[in-house]
């Protein structure tokens, strides 16, 4: 009796479980693993969308790594490899220290907080499309600073000068996000662990380091291995503010929003296929470091 | 040049507050003021100014592009290219245009866009909260292995399936310059919102399950009945943050609606209106005012709901918050 009982829950266990996970299950298989396969696919193919996929081995790949040839994509190959590294590492810092400042403030730093993260919730285009006016090198209102702090003809879209731009602007946009996290971890860190420090005479430098920095160090980890993998996939800030082609998402995807009845699906597949697994293996990498400097047993 | 400038800034300023402490203590050890007055002149008033002065010196770096941005929508003719801050007299007529320009069709597009958000927001959280369901209240052989391939798929670079998904969408479906796209796939939910949603489900406990079956639901019954009212709270989050996020794109648009003008949302005119700004004879007075209108909806619904957004942007990542 209560054996068969047991195994009526079970059953009914299993079904529910297919009923419920079907739908996600469903999205994964069509909108996730069906595309890569596809695209491994298509990456050794000449593709133009009317006419069927004809086979042509590793010619895609051997475009891509011709690099007389191929220019645009390790150009924006360059621009990234700057870009993101710095970019994560800015937003990470400012991010920490805003937020030890926030836990120091007695009064208003929930205000201060919500202030902060009103960027992050804004559209990019409208965000870039202030930012492009900000940047404007006649009438743009940093134009206009930097000439009253002595600087003439300042271009913020310079090639030499875009990507100091950039950083300003995608800094501005989302280091709410960092100071959120970090705000919160700071909050857990128990107070007992400043008093121990406090007694053994630690100065505010050394408390941060040996105290503060390893125990938010996971929360530290989420954002370098999230902040990285996003940053090298930036692509539409660069492209509302008028910098198209400028990462390497936006050279994959030019090749599918503007070439439109030339031979280059295959091309762009095979691109974003050498792409992706460029990321993936800084993400993996992430992983694997981690373990020498993430102190999961402290949280 | 503008780097000394600045480095000269800072210097300035540690150099008057580090001063001003040390002219304290130097009063203090010949005696002229008391302990007590030491302490909060020499310490605790210059850390608050220095506190507040950064806070607020970071405020208003955050603020005055939005400021910006709206003055200049008020101002109209040679006034928008004068260096002023503000306008010359505030004229509506950026606005008025931009609301009802035929070939701009604004209003079309907030309306295209909230429409295309909606049913990918809520449909997707209710899917997503029950496969979030079935992974953490459900028993069953291999849920952790489903779990742990689902959560590897969140991993996965968006740039892989970026072109495959366009082709597919492309040939397959015949979905191109339709809004389908960006509603039919977020309707089955995503493996974000459902990790997020499965760390709230494991913090109920499992007495209510228990109870709910002995009343006589099933195990439905206890999803629908139990976990997903109890639950609220942070699937009304991801509901409201899916909508902002869906409200705001504009790489998905771009891609699947093309150039068809009656299902273009907000952002997407915003940007084809930006691009074109010369050839079209727009100024950037307009551009702003198209972007001061694009902005109101997500920035009142954040002022509304602050909780939710920056509650969910802690637990969203899964850590101890």
């Amino acid at each position: 009796m209560q054996e068969a009982k047991l195994k009526k829950r079970k059953n009914e266990d299993i079904f529910w479980a297919v009923v419920l996970l079907a739908p996600l299950t469903l999205a994964i298989l069509l909108f996730v693993a069906v595309p890569i396969l596809y695209s491994i696919y298509l990456s050794f193919t000449k593709y133009d969308m009317f006419n069927p996929p004809q086979w042509r081995g590793l010619d895609n790949y051997r475009r891509l790594f011709n690099f007389s040839m191929e220019t645009q994509f390790w150009r924006s190959f360059k621009n990234i490899l700057i870009f993101a590294p710095l970019m994560t590492l800015l937003g990470i810092t400012v991010g920490l220290l805003l937020a030890n400042l926030l836990t120091k403030v007695k009064k208003g730093s929930g205000v201060f907080k919500v202030i902060f993260y009103i960027p992050v919730v804004c559209s990019v285009v409208a965000t870039s499309c202030i930012w492009a006016w900000m940047y404007n090198d006649v009438y743009g209102p940093m134009s206009i600073l930097f000439k009253a702090l002595g600087i003439q003809d300042y271009n913020f879209f310079a090639p030499r000068n875009v990507i100091a731009s950039m950083l300003f602007m995608c800094l501005w946009s989302g280091f709410g996000i960092q100071m959120l996290l970090y705000f919160a971890a700071l909050r857990n860190i128990p107070d007992q662990l400043y008093d121990a420090a406090k007694i053994d005479g630690a100065s505010a430098l050394r408390t941060f380091f040996y105290v503060t920095f390893p125990m938010v160090s996971p929360t530290t980890f989420y954002l370098l291995l999230t902040g990285l993998i996003g940053n090298l996939q930036a692509y539409s800030q660069f492209l509302a503010i008028g910098l198209d082609g400028y990462t390497p998402v936006l050279v994959v995807y030019s090749y599918a929003g503007h070439g439109y009845g030339n031979n280059t699906y295959g091309y762009s597949c095979a691109m974003g296929i050498f792409y992706g697994l460029f990321v993936g293996v800084i993400a993996v990498l992430n992983f694997r470091l981690s373990k020498h400097w993430v102190g999961y047993d402290i949280i | 040049m503008i780097l000394f400038k600045i480095l000269l800034f800072f210097v300035a300023v540690a150099a008057l507050y580090f001063g001003w402490r040390l002219a304290c203590n130097v009063l203090f050890k010949k005696g002229k003021i008391k302990d007590t007055t030491y302490r909060l002149l020499g310490n605790t008033i210059p850390l608050y100014v220095l506190e507040y002065a950064v806070l607020l010196l970071i405020t208003v770096c955050i603020i005055l592009p939005f400021m910006y941005a709206v003055l200049l929508s008020f101002k109209e003719g040679k006034d928008v290219y004068a260096a002023t801050l503000f306008p010359k007299k505030f004229s509506m007529v950026n606005y008025r245009y931009v609301l009802t320009d035929d070939y701009l069709d604004l209003i079309r597009g907030f309306i295209n866009a909230i429409s295309y958000a909606i049913l990918p927001t809520v449909v997707g959280c209710l899917t997503s909260a029950m496969a979030a369901f079935a992974l953490s209240r459900l028993n069953f052989k291999g849920r952790d292995k489903i779990f742990a391939v689902m959560f590897a798929t969140m991993c996965i670079p968006g740039v892989i399936t970026l072109i495959p998904s366009y082709i597919m969408f492309a040939r397959i479906y015949n979905w191109i310059n339709t809004p389908l796209p960006l509603i039919i796939p977020g309707m089955f939910g995503s493996v974000g919102v459902m990790f997020f949603l499965r760390q709230s489900f494991l913090q109920m406990p499992k007495e209510l399950d228990e109870a709910g079956i002995l009343d006589g639901l099933s195990k439905g019954g206890v999803f629908l009945r139990i976990a997903l009212p109890l639950t609220w709270a942070p699937v009304l989050a991801q509901m409201l943050l899916g909508f902002n996020g869906a409200y705001n794109d504009f790489m998905m648009p771009l891609l699947y609606l093309g150039s068809e003008k009656q299902w273009s949302t907000i952002q997407l005119s915003i940007y084809n209106m930006y691009s074109s700004m010369q050839s079209a004879g727009n100024n950037m007075a307009q551009v702003m005012a198209a972007c001061v209108v694009a902005l109101i909806p997500s920035i009142v619904l954040f002022f509304l709901a602050q909780k939710y957004f920056m509650g969910s942007g802690i637990s969203a990542s899964g850590l101890k918050g």
